[in-house]
């Protein structure tokens, strides 16, 4: 909200400067966001005038040549000027020699077309009191000639802007921030005592009929008749709106604004004249229908009350009005809203339709339920006074059973307040904390103390807010910081954490930088990868292509990695880790995901090295060394699967750890790539994090002190054999003996007959209690060599 | 004897003249190998009258001697001589490029979680994580936020259209916490968060670190304490100048705005603390008593203190990182500068 500094100050005034003051509202909760000048420039030599006599310019014919009257004497100044409204007798605000205008332009005397000009007649604009304007200020008719401007206009003002939390809507009035500042200035509360404005017709010519007084407590209601067609807003009354950004409308319109401003009660005038028959509060019919101020149609749901009359519904109640019923310039007699709406019936209502107004937000927020009235006669006072008029009788509709209407008491003891703020304060500070805020001891003589809240006190429930309002007026500063104590205990989350803090080390040793992309992907990019599966979609997207949740940090990644692509980074390593959302609604999972892509070559391009793009075995590696790292060198199976259409099917491969399926890992597929619009190969690997067993403890082995032999064989064998299932038999020989088992050649082509393939291995034995003779190492390959021959029909090659 | 003096020099000459250890080793088989010329020399002794024989005996094996010392002298040089070859072919620019991989790193806002972890675990903390994909219920309800609040308005949040939503912050974790593990509690709970607002300063997806404090006497002092301490390590300051100022959250009461004095002007006044000299870096206040009734904890007996902060500032303000979009454009050129 914002609202200007000389307005406020005439309500509390304490003896601090501006800066001091939004500290202060900053510091207690009431954040100032900005506090700026109202005039961004001095304007001296800014004069009020008045147009004496006007003459056509002899040589332009949009120029008129004015003689402005700007003091008491009966000299003139000759200004020429070019706005149409220039005219003999209105005033006006001069530009005198040497005035300095906003945009830096100094004021000269000068000739415009032949004529002399001694000065310029200003537009709205040209002073900053409007983003733009149209023809030169017409000021009200009293105003005194030869007065400077800003003294005239309150210039030398600032504008506080304050973020009222929304717990605070009793604060959305100059009124609400002047308790605040007198509160944390011990200042007494301003409570100004307004006039009853008696009613000068004696009956009332309308009928109010509520049949909501859950959602509606108290519903005042006023005729007032034959107002000022031409009524014009007071310059004071528009520039306090200017301030606050509220537009000037219309005379009526204008004081329902300000009247909101200072107390902080919405009202809503209608055209006496566009009512058919008697006012109703009510709860809308389902999938009623009501065109607003803004000419929005709205379909009505039945929880959103509503004002109506015979003709339907005229207005959502404490929101926004209809167009129906709307003043215009030519209304003369008004029906004059002032209704005390509860919260809970305002609540969320505009924002389910997408708008807020300057109304809801105060309603939804609580409006004083006791303010009623006064603003009644505060608003009859301005519009009578500035637009004339007879007035009805107040018609009151009043529920005086609403619990909002009795007051509530709260009983807080004044240890509570120091167990919870860590403080020492005595009962009468506490007390006289309160007391600033008008929240009155009731019962003295108890050890806990009861309180009454005010009226306009939404906030305040249950003892704690009691302490929170102690605190904020003490002033958190105060309160002493303090160590906390605690007990202590074994953290075990930590250990938990452990897993990925490894892994991540690993890849990041290995060169990958990790990534993070967004949760949400586009539809078509992921159907590339998983065509058909059934995901969580949002209903409120921040756009198409952020709309599906991931099941799969893929891809993210491989997003990424187009990014990178394209700006002529062609080694790329990425990995992820975060959540996956694996199917929808009631089958949804989340699941922690640990992903990577590799692409380019195998190392960063180096002297001594030859370049090699990566393929399937350096994905391999990294996953294995990714699972060394989590305790699992060994237990780890591979099975050939091409589950999704990105990946490579003679390239790819789920993983087991221990008979658990733990993720896949693989290359791309060459017609992925061409629709992903991708050159190079990519690998990656996606691992389920949660699906990882707990490594089992190490049970230690004893070393042998015998020597270590190593026999080498190449083998001629069917190419399809994989080389794991040759690998596992022969560790079945012998295992005791068999200490390391190493493929360190694969070869096809010259020398090997078609459909076979060479597998060179290199195996490890020695005994544990014994030197092993030749004997016992021929025969060991004897074996070894005989299995081979009969399980896969191997042959040793020469 | 005339002759062995001679025969001597001429070795020694020999020996000297080598310039390969297979040269020297010919000489030592000629000289004193098992035919060598000395070895024959002693063997002939037998044949002489027993005193010349040891006479001469003694002459040969004195010569003998020599010579082996000189044998030795000379290898040792040869090697010496080797190995300073050797050196000198060797050498290696020691400015060429290191060879191997390279080192990859954390994304700066996971380095960032995990300084924030770091301080926390110090303090006996616990890691919790939670679903993101939460129900109206945890997200907002158990949090004292019911339907409607008006509250609901300062979070746009993401919903699905079966209602349940992305969760707009991590204090949901809270909820999650004090129902599997009660009171007493110290938990931290890093993780992403969603909003439905995407601009120059707002990404739809941040990350926030929950806390939350629950045990017998825990006082708004001690939430002062311990998070005026964090902020100190976390900034490596230890005077780092820290406001406390009322605020509101609906599952906090009192409530509290917590600011830091801007870390690149040092409060004098910038453009990052908007002329300020106040950079605002959390939200926090004392565990509302409606959230422990919701998860049926007794308020009477256990009290405490939650906070929530935003990672994505705290690393914009440690590695002075001028855009928030950065963060999730995985440029190699940005990740691999932390």
């Amino acid at each position: 909200m914002k609202i200007s500094e000389k307005w406020l100050r005439e309500w509390a005034n304490p003896a601090i400067s501006g800066n001091e003051m939004i500290e202060q509202l900053t510091m207690a909760g009431l954040e100032v966001e900005s506090y700026l000048p109202v005039c961004s420039g001095s304007l001296e030599k800014f004069v009020v005038g008045e147009i004496t006599q006007t003459q056509a310019h002899p040589n332009a014919s949009k120029l008129t040549v004015c003689q402005v009257r700007v003091d008491n004497s009966n000299a003139h100044l000759q200004i020429v000027c070019g706005a149409s409204n220039a005219r003999v007798g209105i005033k006006v605000v001069v530009a005198l020699i040497d005035a300095q205008m906003l945009d830096g332009l100094v004021i000269n005397a000068r000739e415009l077309r032949g004529v002399p000009s001694a000065g310029m007649l200003c537009a709205a604009d040209e002073i900053g009191l409007a983003a733009q304007s149209e023809g030169i200020i017409e000021l009200p008719m009293d105003a005194p000639v030869g007065m400077p401007i800003t003294e005239y206009l309150q210039l030398s003002d600032n504008v506080i802007e304050v973020n009222i939390t929304p717990n605070r809507g009793d604060c959305l009035s100059v009124r609400g921030l002047a308790r605040e500042l007198c509160a944390l200035n011990r200042l007494p509360m301003p409570n100004p005592s307004y006039i009853d404005v008696e009613s000068t017709l004696s009956t009332t010519s309308i009928k109010i009929n509520n049949l909501a007084p859950e959602g509606c407590p108290t519903y005042l209601g006023r005729v007032i008749r034959g107002i000022r067609k031409n009524a014009i807003t007071p310059i004071w009354i528009q520039e306090r709106l200017r301030r606050s950004g509220i537009r000037s409308i219309s005379c009526v319109v204008d004081i329902g604004n300000f009247v909101m401003l200072e107390l902080g009660q919405p009202m809503h005038a209608f055209d006496l004249n566009k009512l058919s028959g008697e006012i109703c509060v009510r709860w809308a019919k389902a999938d009623e229908l009501l065109n607003t101020l803004d000419e929005k149609e709205i379909k009505l749901s039945p929880d959103v009350l509503t004002i109506a009359d015979d003709s339907g519904v005229i207005a959502m109640a404490g929101i926004m009005g209809g167009i129906s019923t709307a003043i215009s310039s030519e209304t003369t007699d008004i029906f004059l809203e002032c209704a005390f709406f509860t919260p809970a019936s305002i609540m969320g209502r505009a924002r389910r339709y997408g708008f807020q107004t300057d109304s809801s937000v105060r309603f939804e927020r609580g409006v004083d339920p006791a303010l009623q009235k006064i603003a009644m006669h505060r608003a009859t006072q301005l519009i009578t006074e500035i637009a004339g008029g007879t007035v009805e009788p107040i018609v009151a509709v009043v529920e005086s059973t609403d619990r909002h209407s009795k007051k509530r008491t709260i009983s807080l003891s004044i240890s509570q307040v120091n167990r919870v703020l860590g403080t020492s304060l005595k009962r009468d500070e506490v007390v006289d904390i309160l007391a600033s805020l008008e929240i009155a001891l009731k019962d003295k003589n108890n050890e806990v103390a009861v309180f009454e809240v005010p009226s306009f006190r939404f906030d305040l429930n249950i003892p704690h807010d009691l302490i929170e309002e102690v605190a904020r007026i003490y002033g958190y500063a105060r309160i002493k910081p303090t160590t906390p104590l605690a007990r202590l205990k074994e953290n075990n989350q930590v250990l938990h954490q452990e897993k990925q803090t490894q892994a991540e080390s690993v890849l990041t040793a290995l060169g990958f930088y990790e990534a993070i992309t967004y949760s949400f992907v586009d539809p078509q990019w992921h159907a590339l990868f998983f065509p058909q599966i059934q995901q969580m979609q949002l209903l409120n997207p921040i756009s198409q292509e952020m709309s599906l949740m991931r099941n799969s940090l893929l891809p993210g990644l491989f997003q990424a990695l187009k990014y990178n692509l394209a700006r002529q980074q062609h080694r790329v390593r990425l990995f992820e880790r975060g959540l996956s959302f694996q199917g929808k609604d009631n089958a949804l999972a989340q699941t922690m995901l640990l992903s990577g892509i590799l692409c380019g070559s195998n190392f960063p391009v180096q002297w001594g090295l030859k370049e090699q793009a990566i393929d399937f075995f350096d994905v391999k590696g990294v996953v294995e060394q990714l699972f060394a790292s989590l305790g699992f060198s060994e237990g780890l199976r591979y099975e050939a699967s091409s589950r999704f259409p990105f990946m490579h099917p003679g390239q790819s491969a789920d993983i087991y750890c221990h008979h658990v399926l733990v993720g896949y890992l693989g290359m791309t597929h060459p017609g992925f790539l061409n629709k992903a619009d991708i050159k190079p190969q990519v690998g990656f690997f996606e691992l389920s994090l949660e699906n990882i067993p707990e490594p089992m403890v190490t049970l230690c082995k004893e070393v042998s002190s015998f020597p270590m032999i190593k026999r080498d064989i190449a083998i001629l064998v069917d190419k399809q054999i994989p080389a794991e299932v040759i690998i596992q038999q022969i560790r079945k020989i012998d295992s005791s003996l068999l200490q390391q088992i190493n493929l360190f050649d694969i070869y096809e082509g010259n020398g090997v007959p078609v459909g076979l393939r060479s597998i060179a291995i290199s195996l490890f034995v020695q005994h544990s209690k014994r030197t092993l003779t030749d004997t016992d190492v021929n025969g060991y390959m004897t074996k070894v060599l005989d299995l081979l021959q009969t399980q896969f029909e191997a042959k040793l090659r020469d | 004897m005339q002759d062995l003096h001679a025969l001597q020099i001429t070795i020694e000459k020999e020996i000297a003249n080598t310039n390969t250890l297979d040269q020297l080793e010919e000489i030592r088989l000629r000289v004193l190998g098992k035919k060598g010329v000395l070895t024959e020399q002693l063997k002939s002794l037998g044949a002489m009258p027993e005193e010349q024989r040891r006479e001469m005996g003694q002459q040969v094996n004195l010569i003998k001697e020599k010579i082996q010392s000189s044998l030795a002298l000379q290898k040792e040089d040869l090697q010496q001589r080797l190995v300073d070859a050797a050196l000198e072919k060797e050498k290696v620019d020691i400015t060429l490029p290191a060879r191997g991989q390279t080192q990859g790193n954390l994304h700066p806002i996971t380095q960032t979680i995990r300084r924030v972890e770091q301080y926390f675990i110090s303090c006996g903390f616990s890691i919790e994580t939670g679903p993101e994909i939460e129900t109206e219920y945890y997200n907002f309800e158990a949090l004292n936020t019911p339907d409607n609040h008006p509250a609901r308005a300062l979070h746009d949040t993401f919903y699905f259209p079966d209602g349940r939503l992305l969760r707009s912050h991590t204090s949901p974790v809270q909820i999650h916490a004090l129902e599997s593990r009660g009171a007493p509690l110290r938990v931290i709970a890093p993780g992403r968060v969603y909003r439905c607002d995407s601009d120059v300063t707002h990404t739809p997806m941040f990350h926030q670190v929950e806390g939350l404090m629950l045990d017998e006497g825990i006082t708004f002092g001690d939430l002062k304490g311990l998070l005026q301490d964090f902020l100190a390590f976390f900034f490596d300051k230890e005077n780092l100048g820290v406001r406390f100022r009322a605020s509101y959250f609906p599952f906090t009461e009192p409530s509290a705005e917590v600011d830091i004095q801007c870390v690149k002007c040092e409060g004098k006044g910038c453009r990052i603390c908007k002329q300020t000299g106040w950079l605002e870096i959390l939200g926090c206040g004392m565990v509302h008593p409606n959230v422990l009734l919701q998860a049926n904890i007794s308020p009477d007996k256990f009290q405490g203190f939650a906070f929530g902060m935003g990672m994505e500032r705290l690393a914009m303000l440690r590695y002075s990182v001028g855009d928030i979009r950065w963060y999730f454009e995985n440029d190699l050129r940005f990740l691999s500068q932390f």
